[in-house]
């Protein structure tokens, strides 16, 4: 059909390109774009990676395993949401290592595992989480070595939740 | 919070938002070194314990901090010894003042304590940027704000206050007089005070607000109180409609879906539903 009406998406230019993946809403759209051919590629990874939202440790390890695999996407990343469930929690740890190449990271929402999500009622819970969050934080707000040093990551926004208390669950079941 | 108090150093940092955490004396080490100021601009603290000390270290960093929200622990209970900022006013006040030329929105929210130190002379004239407050009436800056109102104090007058007024129906037994009804009595006493004034009620994350709204004032006298304050609030509309202190009353309850803060991911935050809107004139 494409060849009827004389229209190839690739004869486009990058520019337009651009602005068609830029409203491309489909996580699994972009991955088949990103699958593509090498230009399209190029052009949908970065739209691929601008938001990540973690809910598993699988998740994370396979988020490090693609950054390894290419590390400019640890670049494209501008939002990321850490939300496991305490269940799904193993994993999460890669994350340590893989937090310090995203550099261009604006929007950072973390939040450990709290009893509300999948917890027995009544059990002793306790979640430090799996993140050393005060080292990244330290590296993140620490000067580069260039020539014009910069801070290492210039963070914007940040949530950051810790349920490491056990909550009075019972509370709510109460009222409601 | 110990060492991931090094968050607060952050120099570009824009927005934070800290959830479920003790923020005492212990961050201090962590963050007196630091010698330049951050660019902070909207501060919040979800569900945590907060020392003077400690919340005093924080607020000597931002540059300019504009926006500031403080809600204490709540719900988090066990296992901690609750140091609440209410019986140590002037200190409280003491350390939200090293932003008061920027601040520009203040909200606290904290369970009920006593009040050890004295609010007679205590006021926040000195906040001259702060437009908005958003209190729990249990807060003792709605005390503050109170006292220093009846005082004479300005400030009150040209703010735009939230009062968010926690409801059990078991204050409220049918029959309670007038001027003891908690949620009646305190909108009245609250609007006299700030002409601009939000009244929030809160039925305390119960999800059949809006049936305990229909019965709660189904007593002749008291729905004759309500719509006095209400004609009150929309008479002074047409009054003073082209005046700049115009005077305004909207009043909400809280829908709640049973979940208590901090919001994980897929809780269903509570919601503000509008009762009354003096401007609009609707009841």
């Amino acid at each position: 059909m494409a060849q009827a009406t004389g229209f190839h998406l690739l004869a486009l230019v990058d520019e337009l390109l651009i602005g068609i993946i830029q409203h491309v809403q489909s996580k699994d759209d972009l991955c088949s774009l990103v699958l593509a051919c090498s230009r399209l590629q190029g052009l949908a990874e970065p739209a691929l990676y601008q938001f990540i939202l973690i809910r598993k440790g699988t998740e994370a390890v396979r988020l490090s395993e693609s950054i390894v695999r290419r590390p400019i996407r640890a670049s494209f990343v501008r939002t990321l949401h850490i939300r496991y469930k305490h269940l799904n929690r193993a994993g999460i740890e890669v994350l340590n290592q893989s937090l310090r190449t995203m550099y261009n990271l604006q929007e950072f929402l973390i939040e450990a595992p709290c009893c509300n999500d999948n917890h027995r009622l009544g059990d002793r819970f306790q979640s430090q989480g799996k993140i050393d969050y005060a080292e990244y934080f330290a590296f993140a707000s620490s000067m580069t070595m260039e020539s014009q040093p910069r801070v290492q990551i210039s963070l914007q926004t940040c949530k950051y939740i810790l349920a490491s208390s056990v909550v009075l669950y019972l509370l709510i079941l109460t009222l409601k | 919070m110990g060492k991931n108090a090094v968050i607060f150093l952050h120099p570009t940092l824009r927005n934070l938002t800290i959830s479920c955490f003790d923020v005492g004396e212990d961050i201090i080490p962590y963050i007196s070194a630091n010698q330049s100021p951050t660019g902070l601009r909207s501060l919040t603290f979800d569900e945590c314990n907060i020392t003077v000390k400690g919340l005093a270290a924080i607020l000597s960093l931002p540059k300019g901090l504009q926006r500031l929200t403080i809600g204490e622990r709540m719900h988090h209970l066990h296992g901690y010894a609750h140091t609440p900022l209410g019986p140590n006013p002037e200190s409280f006040l003491q350390a939200l003042a090293l932003q008061k030329d920027s601040l520009q929105y203040l909200k606290h929210i904290g369970v009920p304590c006593g009040v050890v130190g004295s609010i007679d002379n205590l006021s926040m004239d000195v906040f001259t940027n702060l437009r908005e407050m958003e209190l729990d009436n249990h807060s003792i800056l709605a005390s503050i704000l109170s006292e220093a109102a009846t005082r004479g104090s300005p400030f009150a007058g040209n703010l735009h206050l939230r009062l968010i007024q926690a409801y059990n129906s078991a204050h409220s037994p049918p029959g309670t007089p007038l001027d003891e009804d908690p949620l009646l009595g305190s909108m009245y006493q609250w609007f006299k005070l700030v002409p601009n004034l939000d009244f929030i009620i809160d039925f305390l994350h119960r999800r059949d607000g809006s049936a305990i709204l229909t019965g709660m004032w189904k007593h002749e006298k008291q729905r004759k109180f309500a719509k006095k304050i209400f004609a009150l609030a929309a008479t002074d509309v047409t009054q003073t409609q082209n005046t700049p202190n115009k005077r305004r009353l909207k009043m909400f309850f809280v829908q709640s879906a049973g979940y208590i803060p901090p919001y994980m991911y897929g809780e269903i935050r509570p919601r503000e539903c509008l009762i009354f809107d003096s401007q609009n004139r609707t009841a």
